[in-house]
């Protein structure tokens, strides 16, 4: 019963995320077609030249033909050719270089920042007004009203101008140790909103009757905390992890621009400036792509860990 | 038949539980903003940060006046130099010493046009905050109609709207703030409309989580139950009960609408010259951060400041308006 | 409850000190450079990173500096700035100049051992030209008037029709329209660099995708490098026919797009060179390794004749005179660039009878003058309505805001009534907007090919693809025409006619010369011979060494 409405729901949310790429990837092509200028390196080339590439590439049939034949593509896994940053290379090809880096630096800044979040958010919350708990309020609010770029400067400045620590840019023969930087001037900001949260959930939970009605049964403190707060105050704080993980994209091009990574960001970035119309729908797409699979995952999270969702929804 | 008043004698009616009777005669009446005022006032924190808001918003407002340096006049003479301030440069610090000693004193230094970045930072907030509560304010405008619409009918109405806002949701942030980038005409209007369009989802979201909630509640049955019309009910019984709430969360919204003003002006879509946002301040300043520190450091002060104190103030206000929630 | 509030303010208030004391720590930045130099290898650092190597599709810098130095055309560019013969070692002419026979080195070969023969060249400048490929390198085969270029790049003619012809292995005959004085400067571009045909064929669309898919004839072969990467190493080739005077072994070019960074990679021994933009110039200019040469391309403001009143020259002329470039430079800038006194920048076109510089002869109305700005502009109020007009500048380029901002200020002050709105856009959208003609004022720059005046003075005639001014004069037009045509043998009269094109244009004021870039970098002293080309493939490594 509860397989087969896990499979329904899991088969709805499919559909209504396919029904938003395919809204979203319509959206840019029309954008698109109103940026400015061509795609191509077009400063000294004739309007002769320029006509010929258009139709080199197709790019003077009507819009509608264009996108039928882009997704048609896609569904291939082709999602064409750059214009001008890398002229010719397959956007595939120049995603599947920059994405790991970028994804691995996100996934870095989102894990020490929700892991170190969490714990300091708990501890504060166990030992309420504690000097404790006020240096962790005050990491967290400094934490969200400092922005990451100038973090960026300040570790790069200290760790690796200053005392040599940690490579200044990244280089992929150091590539861990050139991602710690960037990670930690990532991570802040999750850090800080998930000890904040972390914490008034905690405190919350330690309210509830149900915590006092299994302290009165006399388990022990350790077994209190671990089995019944702490699972407890886990579901709202996933809720918050899916969108943060998320700003950590769009942080990400700040930082990926401060250390000179060579990831999506930057690859982005350059794109649009330079209208290069494919890698820029190509790495939207890449970038809805990882935003809906985020959500999507953890809500299917949140359905395993809360009992109650996942009775309510047998209920219905 | 109607009962007289006036037929009814004192002792017609006995306290069946005296305990309880005491009990809620020791619950004097506190008007609403009594109580919100002397909750607030009680966490000097948030006291605290409401006096560096009103002290930020007063020089923003005030010290261009009394400076006699313009946010937009070019001095090619009196570039890049450091801060002066009468007084401390007697004890060997801020004494504007750079490549020249200044003639002139700049509180905050100048940057590489020569404009004076005090008077900057000043106009910078102005135009930074105006942007945030101006977004935020549209924001919750239509995040407030929306979530209430949605949250009041619920029902079908309630789905198909969710819907669209889940759709809309799923959109990257990052997305629709680089497209229009590159689509709009580059100003402070455009500023505004990234962050309208990225804002208002979360709000409406609030709004009818508060709403859902007021739904349930008595006083509102009550009214749908003599009969009031949903106009009424909306306006008359849920919205007074969603004040607080709409002011904490606008309270909440207005540091990040500060720092995704700075985040834009980063990446590019930025106020343009020759105006100043602490966002495009804290950009410009980033290329000559080791040249020149000072004219990226008072923007960040600034920026990080403001941040502070409107976080702290909101959690004060919060904590003042709903003290359910007082000792999260 | 109280004491946590304390407490947690006196923690804020120690972070925000700490921050405080970081940031201004980066003001006492000192310099704990290591010299990690060895004779062996040079790092340098590259702002952008490489779009292409393909040799008829790269365009920005850092590519072309690759390109260049692992491909060798039949000309290359000594220390001393001049074009020298390097894959050809003889040439002859003929015809009047019309015809051109270079002799290819019996000893050229390339890194797979195949000897350099004509029909490489030929089957290089034939893939240039042809409009499937739309290669933005395909005007230089026509501004080398090289045989039925035009009619090729425009579709009407097979690539096979070009004028170039291999006779026998290792001659190369060039047909052109005319003789161009130029050429040898132009032929030491990366595009004209030969590409073997049957390497190529067989890499099919993975051509120059990775180091693995590309065949080299210059001093230089790439080692390991897919298309991405953030750094590219340059090794000696072995096969490099001049190879005993290679002398650098390993050159690694890397990608540090910000030049604070940069600046601090050097600092640290990261790199041997990092260019130097803003206010880092000012910062570093005592050190010892500071060097600065002079720069590419001039920055101008460009006005759209096609507008209403930006078509009267008192009103651009008034312009012009309210502009100080000396204060722009020494004051604003500060970054080494000097004031631009013509619409051909300084230091690359000289005289080819006394070695004078094109850019010191020709005349130089438009030093700041308020007082001539305003009789201008006294004049112009009479005969047009503008009062205001909207500049535009590219946010993406280096220093274009603040250089919009002080031209604001300027104009603004010195003539009264006249409003300039200020807007900012990508550069690409900047100049989609000068191709269409859809602007007023632009802040833009253009940087010559090749070493002749007529590399800038020919986008100012009639029709002329990029005019984006539409500015047009009978005159001007007839000068630039001779200079091409009858006067092309006679270098003295030539020269002379370009200089009075060029006259007629500067008083024209249809675009308003502003500043010269400059070069300015660090460089670790012990490098030697290592110039930055002002035109064409800015950084030759052949004959650099470290000691």
């Amino acid at each position: 019963m509860e397989v087969i409405h896990m499979i329904r729901y899991i088969g709805k949310r499919t559909i209504l995320s396919l029904i938003t790429l395919f809204i979203i990837l319509f959206i840019l092509f029309l954008m698109l077609n109103f940026m400015p200028g061509s795609p191509f390196n077009d400063t000294k080339m004739s309007h002769e030249q320029l006509k010929i590439l258009y139709h080199e590439y197709g790019l003077d049939r009507p819009l509608a033909e264009r996108f039928l034949i882009y997704v048609k593509q896609m569904l291939t896994g082709n999602l064409g050719v750059s214009y001008s940053l890398q002229t010719n290379a397959t956007v595939t090809n120049m995603i599947s270089h920059t994405l790991p880096i970028s994804v691995q630096i996100g996934l870095q800044a989102s894990v020490v920042g929700s892991l170190i979040g969490i714990v300091l958010g708990f501890v504060a919350a166990l030992r309420k007004n504690s000097f404790f708990d006020s240096m962790a309020t005050g990491i967290s609010i400094l934490g969200v009203s400092v922005p990451s770029f100038v973090l960026a400067l300040c570790f790069s400045y200290i760790f690796s101008y200053k005392y040599n620590l940690f490579p200044l840019l990244y280089s992929s023969s150091e590539a861990f140790r050139s991602t710690i930087l960037p990670t930690l001037s990532l991570c802040f900001f999750t850090l800080a909103s998930i000890a904040r949260y972390s914490r008034s959930e905690m405190i919350e939970v330690m309210e509830k009757d149900y915590i006092r009605l299994a302290d009165a049964k006399g388990i022990t403190r350790f077994q209190l905390v671990c089995r019944h707060i702490i699972r407890n105050a886990m579901i709202p704080i996933i809720t918050v992890l899916a969108p943060l993980t998320v700003d950590l994209m769009a942080g990400s091009l700040v930082i990926e621009k401060a250390f000179s990574i060579p990831g999506m960001g930057s690859l982005y970035i350059n794109a649009i400036q330079a209208n290069d119309y494919n890698v820029v729908i190509g790495i939207s797409f890449i970038y809805s792509l990882m935003f809906i699979g985020t959500m999507f995952f953890v809500d299917l999270l949140y359905g395993l860990i809360d009992p109650r969702i996942r009775i309510a929804k047998r209920g219905k | 038949m109607l009962i007289q008043n006036d037929s009814l004698l004192d002792n017609d009616f006995q306290l069946a539980n005296k305990q309880r009777m005491e009990l809620s005669s020791n619950n004097k009446h506190i008007p609403y903003i009594k109580r919100v005022w002397s909750g607030f006032i009680s966490n000097k924190w948030a006291v605290a940060s409401f006096v560096v808001i009103l002290l930020i918003v007063l020089f923003a407002l005030f010290a261009p006046i009394f400076s006699p340096y313009s946010s937009t006049g070019v001095r090619p003479d009196e570039t890049n130099l450091s801060p002066r301030i009468p007084l401390l440069e007697k004890i060997g610090i801020f004494n504007g010493y750079s490549d020249a000693v200044s003639t002139r004193y700049h509180y905050f230094g100048t940057d590489n046009l020569g404009r004076d970045i005090w008077v900057r930072c000043a106009t910078g907030t102005r135009l930074s905050l105006y942007i945030a509560c101006l977004a935020m304010l549209i924001d919750l405008l239509i995040g407030v109609i929306y979530g209430m619409i949605s949250g009041y009918y619920g029902g079908r109405v309630d789905l198909a709207m969710q819907r669209i806002t889940e759709v809309l949701s799923i959109v990257p942030t990052i997305i629709v703030v680089t497209l229009l980038l590159v689509v709009l005409k580059p100003g402070l209007s455009s500023i505004i409309v990234a962050m309208i369009l990225t804002g208002w989802i979360n709000m409406s979201r609030i709004i009818r989580a508060q709403v859902l909630k007021i739904k349930e509640q008595e006083f509102v049955m009550a009214a749908y139950t003599i009969g009031e019309s949903t106009v009424t009910i909306i306006l008359k019984e849920i919205l007074p009960n969603l004040i607080g709430p709409i002011i904490t969360t606008f309270m909440f919204s207005i540091p990040s609408a500060i720092f995704l003003e700075a985040f834009l002006a980063f990446i590019g879509l930025g106020v343009p010259e020759p105006y100043a946002s602490l966002g495009s301040m804290i950009n410009d300043g980033f290329s000559s951060a080791m040249s020149y520190p000072f004219m990226i450091f008072f923007p960040i002060i600034l920026l990080v400041l403001l941040m502070l104190s409107f976080n702290l103030f909101a959690d004060g206000l919060r904590d003042a308006i709903d003290p359910e929630i007082n000792e999260k | 409850m109280l004491s946590k509030v304390k407490k947690t303010m006196e923690l804020l208030l120690f972070s925000v000190i700490g921050v405080s004391i970081i940031l201004s720590l980066v003001a006492c930045s000192s310099s704990n450079g290591e010299d990690k130099i060895n004779s062996e290898t040079l790092k340098l650092q590259q702002p952008t990173s490489i779009d292409s190597l393909d040799p008829a599709l790269s365009y920005d810098t850092s590519s072309t500096i690759v390109v260049g130095n692992v491909n060798e055309g039949l000309y290359t560019v000594s220390p001393n700035n001049k074009p020298q013969l390097a894959m050809a070692e003889k040439v002859t002419k003929k015809d009047n100049g019309k015809t051109l026979i270079y002799t290819i080195r019996k000893d050229a070969k390339w890194s797979n051992g195949a000897p350099v023969t004509a029909s490489d060249f030929v089957f290089a400048w034939r893939r240039v030209v042809d409009p499937k490929l739309a290669s933005g390198f395909s005007f230089e085969l026509s501004e080398a008037q090289i045989k039925n270029a035009d009619a090729i790049i425009a579709g009407k003619k097979d690539p096979k029709t070009l004028g170039v012809y291999a006779e026998g292995e290792k001659t190369l005959v060039l047909k052109l329209n005319r003789p161009v004085p130029f050429m040898s400067s132009l032929l030491s571009f990366a595009s004209f660099a030969p590409i073997n045909e049957k390497f190529y064929k067989a890499q099919g669309k993975k051509f120059s995708m990775t180091s693995k898919n590309l065949i080299y004839n210059g001093p230089y072969v790439i080692k390991n490098w897919k298309n991405g990467d953030n750094s590219i190493t340059l090794a000696k080739n072995q096969n490099y026919y001049n190879k005993k005077n290679v002398k650098v072994k390993k050159i690694e070019l890397k990608l540090i797009s910000d030049t604070q960074r940069a600046v601090m990679a050097y600092k640290n021994g990261d790199v041997d060179y990092a260019a130097l933009t803003g206010n880092l110039v000012n910062q570093n200019k005592s050190s010892k390794d500071f060097r600065t040469d002079i720069g590419a391309f001039n920055w101008y403001l460009m006005f759209n004749s096609k507008i209403k009143g930006l078509d009267n020259k008192d009103l651009r002329k008034a312009i012009a005179y309210s502009i100080d470039s000396k204060e722009l430079t020494q004051k604003i800038l500060k970054d080494g660039s000097v004031p631009a006194e013509s619409v051909v920048p300084k230091g690359f076109a000289y005289s080819p009878t006394d070695h004078k510089d094109f850019a010191d002869q020709t005349n130089n109305p438009y030093s700041y003058n308020p007082n001539l700005a305003k009789k201008y502009w006294n004049k112009a109020k009479k005969e047009t309505n503008l009062r205001s007009f909207t500049l535009i500048y590219g946010k993406d380029e280096d220093n274009m805001g603040n250089v919009a901002a002080y031209i604001k200020s300027q104009i603004e002050k010195t003539l009264p009534d006249l409003n300039v709105n200020l807007q900012t856009m990508l550069k690409k959208t900047r100049l989609a907007k000068m191709q269409n003609f859809t602007y007023q004022v632009a802040l833009t720059r253009w940087a010559p090919d090749y070493a002749d005046p007529t590399a800038i003075l020919s986008m100012y005639t009639t029709n002329m693809v990029s005019n984006y001014g539409a500015w047009s004069d009978k005159t001007f037009d007839s000068l630039y025409n001779q200079a091409n045509t009858i006067f092309v043998n006679k270098s003295e009269v030539r020269w002379n006619a370009l200089i009075k094109a060029e006259n007629i244009l500067m008083d024209s004021a249809t675009s308003v010369p502003l500043y010269q870039t400059a070069n300015a970098y660090l460089l670790n002293s012990k490098v030697h011979n290592f110039i930055n080309h002002s035109c064409g493939v800015p950084l030759f490594f052949k004959y650099v060494y470290i000691k």
